[in-house]
């Protein structure tokens, strides 16, 4: 591996996680995100020649994928974009500024999953790990869809909470948040 | 218009990566995130969650088997320990990049680019190589449900395995309910742990299935799955269906067909997902999106056969009838029997004959169906989206009608309003509907419409079979070029009238407003036809001659008569319904579908 490879793999790397955000918050679909992605990984790969070194490479990656997205939706024709332009652009931004830090919470996650309260937990496992629909995430809590959707948010929310006080080595008492 | 009331931020947040999201709720979603800086964070923070999830649930999963395999066949025990040590053995190498971790042990993306870099041979070129490593869009990245990841099964009160953070993590209350608070009964047992697959040498056959069959997929057609317990996979006909296993029909033409054995028949229309089949306290069927038709047989009277959907319930005994299900409404049709429909606490029985919809903010109420027989093509306008306007008639090839200028059209809740020029047209001849009606001898064409301009100056086409103004079988105007007031106006050739089909049969001046409108024209075989405006007959006459000399080379058009949008009479206003018969209705079939409304 040449040291263009070695390059290249290496910014890639680290683009990775919030390209994959990028693309996951505009497709929404797991499986279309990771083909997006890939597809994505061809082009920069492709066109890393023309990438000028000392330029942000994940506001570049962002561009491309966002091209890509694009083209993904006008294959399908059926779907089409939520977010508009500026507001892809703000959100690109806000990937690009979470930085290291936030990318450290990820390190938590399981710790954090473990802990999670039974029926959240249940929640989890069937929407991500066993991709139940929400309406089999419902049956299988014995609630409403809607009493499953505003579950999993409540999840990701403890989650994300939970790895933030994780990160920053606080012994603080974890307080749910106000209804 | 239907009134949903606005969703909570945590509504608005998870439909949005539920997807799709209605026009309003975009909308809705978009002015949430811009309404305060504070919900960008909150938005970037679901959605890291909700992807770290992913790539911990799934992708690793993916990345652990494609270890196994890549290690081949001599080297087969403990692969899971070896993948963990390697992760541990680079976060000690990279304890400055902690974050890598993850995605090393879970990049299913990561080994697929360095494959690329890897096969490229270093031109920037990507190479079969890379090619090879790119899965089709159909195909998962992993199968996600036959070897779930452990992790999620850990017990609260087991010891933790993985590297332990630096920092152990508070244990989490639960946090208190918001309204609508979560159901309080503790949950359901999960389906069992699939099966472990079968060692790769000798592979030894799947264990066969012990479990009565629910049900049985008596025959698909198109790309059909089997959404089992092992995970969604590719469905033949005669699978048999277990208990709260389902079926995803993928692709507007797809079909597939349910048995059981009562003989209680489904009929899972293309682009649905029937998310589950059950029998305890009678049959489940829980549509999630899509159509079902069902002819249920008898069931007896404590355990009645009920449809779940996102917006409610409904429960036979016996009966035909037919659900159809988008992201903001579930609409119930009964073709025989009676069925109760449920939403909220509260219940209609539907008659056979009627409809009724299940929706937020959308009182529940039966209504008579509207007339099926001899109908050719039907838009509803319900897609919301893309440039395609989808013949949900059923009947032979779908007549689809394609977009040509986007700009022109915007989707609403409702239907499709067109407010520039443009040309919504069959992309190819209307064949299907002209030669039912040539062979008939009779036609009805029948539009839900909402005018966006009602002077007398304005003409516009409304509906065309037709090649242009000088060429056509029939043409809906609103005004007239002739005599250009505000009044609608048929021209329909026959073999006693010239290409053009004058003179046109015009109702009475001043009939167009801006507002909802039902028009109706029929022709019967005897020659009289009549034109009704909002279920009132407002011209008719009689004229010789019948539809032999129809051209079948013309298309189905919207908005314009012609694909010369610049010339052919654009129209402007929004379309809610359009259907095309091959037979004239009768008086009191156009005033039955004048009742039934906009479904």
């Amino acid at each position: 591996m040449d040291d263009r490879h070695a390059d290249f793999l290496r910014r890639f790397t680290s683009a990775q996680p919030a390209l994959r955000r990028f693309v996951l918050g505009h497709v929404r679909d797991f499986h279309r995100a990771e083909d997006v992605l890939q597809e994505v990984a061809v082009v920069l790969w492709d066109r890393f020649p023309e990438f000028v070194a000392g330029e942000s490479f994940e506001r570049w990656a962002f561009g491309v994928a966002r091209h890509k997205i694009l083209r993904s939706w006008r294959d399908r024709e059926r779907d089409r974009l939520v977010l508009t332009d500026v507001m892809a652009d703000r959100f690109a931004e806000r990937l690009c500024a979470l930085g290291p830090q936030h990318d450290e919470r990820r390190m938590f996650l399981k710790a954090c999953l473990e802990k999670l309260p039974e029926r959240s937990r249940a929640a989890v496992e069937l929407r991500y790990a066993r991709q139940s629909s929400m309406a089999q995430v419902a049956a299988a809590l014995g609630g409403s869809i809607n009493a499953a959707r505003l579950l999993l948010c409540r999840t990701r929310r403890l989650l994300s909470r939970c790895m933030e006080s994780t990160r920053q080595g606080e012994e603080v008492k974890w307080t749910p948040a106000p209804p | 218009m239907d009134a949903r009331p606005s969703m909570t931020p945590d509504e608005l947040l998870q439909a949005y990566f539920e997807g799709p999201l209605s026009p309003e709720e975009e909308a809705q979603f978009n002015a949430w995130l811009e309404a305060d800086p504070s919900n960008w964070d909150e938005f970037v923070d679901q959605l890291d969650v909700h992807a770290s999830l992913w790539e911990e649930c799934v992708l690793s999963t993916a990345a652990e088997r494609q270890l196994k395999e890549d290690s081949g066949p001599s080297r087969p025990p403990k692969r899971k320990a070896v993948a963990l040590r390697a992760g541990a053995a680079y976060r000690r190498a990279r304890p400055d990049r902690p974050y890598l971790v993850p995605a090393i042990a879970a990049a299913g993306a990561l080994v697929f680019v360095t494959a690329l870099v890897l096969f490229s041979g270093g031109d920037g070129r990507k190479t079969d190589g890379a090619k090879a490593v790119t899965r089709s869009p159909s195909t998962p990245i992993a199968a996600p449900v036959d070897d779930p990841k452990p992790l999620l099964s850990v017990k609260p009160n087991e010891p933790v395995s993985p590297p332990p953070p630096p920092h152990a993590p508070p244990r989490i209350p639960e946090e208190p309910p918001r309204p609508p608070a979560p159901p309080k009964e503790p949950p359901k047992p999960l389906p069992p742990p699939p099966e472990k697959p079968a060692p790769p040498e000798p592979p030894k056959p799947p264990p066969p299935k012990t479990e009565a069959a629910l049900a049985k997929l008596e025959r698909v057609e198109g790309d059909v799955f089997l959404l089992a317990r092992r995970g969604r996979v590719q469905a033949k006909g005669g699978e048999e269906i277990l208990q709260d296993e389902g079926v995803e029909t993928s692709g507007l033409k797809s079909l597939a067909f349910i048995t059981y054995p009562d003989r209680t028949r489904l009929e899972v229309a293309g682009e649905s997902v029937v998310s589950e089949l059950s029998e305890r306290q009678g049959k489940r069927v829980v549509l999630a999106k899509g159509q079902v038709g069902a002819d249920v047989s008898k069931q007896p009277a404590d355990r009645p056969m009920t449809f779940g959907t996102p917006h409610g319930d409904a429960t036979v005994l016996g009966t035909t009838l037919r659900l159809t299900v988008d992201s903001a409404r579930t609409r119930l049709e009964v073709k025989e029997g009676k069925v109760k429909l449920t939403r909220d606490r509260k219940g209609i029985d539907v008659m056979s004959g009627h409809y009724a919809v299940a929706a937020i903010g959308v009182e529940l109420a039966a209504k008579p169906s509207r007339v099926s027989s001899g109908l050719q093509a039907l838009y509803l306008f319900t897609e919301g989206q893309g440039l395609e306007v989808h013949d949900t008639s059923g009947v032979g090839a779908p007549l689809d009608l394609r977009i040509r200028k986007a700009s022109s059209v915007t989707w609403r809740a409702t239907g499709l309003e067109i407010h520039g020029r443009t040309y919504v047209a069959s992309p190819g001849a209307a064949a299907k509907v002209v030669e039912a009606c040539r062979k008939s001898r009779e036609v009805t064409v029948e539009l839900w419409v909402k005018p966006a301009k009602s002077t007398s100056e304005f003409e516009g086409c409304l509906f065309a079979l037709s090649n242009d103004d000088r060429a056509r079988n029939l043409t809906l105007l609103q005004g007239d070029r002739a005599d250009s007031l505000n009044l609608f106006a048929v021209w329909l050739r026959t073999t006693a009238t010239d290409a053009t089909g004058a003179p046109p049969l015009v109702g009475a001046r001043g009939m167009v407003e801006q507002r909802l409108t039902h028009l109706m024209f029929g022709r019967q075989a005897s020659g009289a036809e009549k034109l009704y405006v909002d279920g009132v007959e407002r011209a008719s006459r009689v004229r010789a001659g019948d539809l032999s000399v129809w051209s079948d080379a013309f298309r189905l058009c919207l908005a314009t008569e012609g694909p010369d949008i610049e010339d052919e009479r654009p129209w402007v206003g929004e379309y809610r319904l359009v259907a095309v018969y091959s037979r004239a209705l009768s008086g009191d079939e156009v005033s039955r579908n004048h009742k039934s409304g906009v479904p």
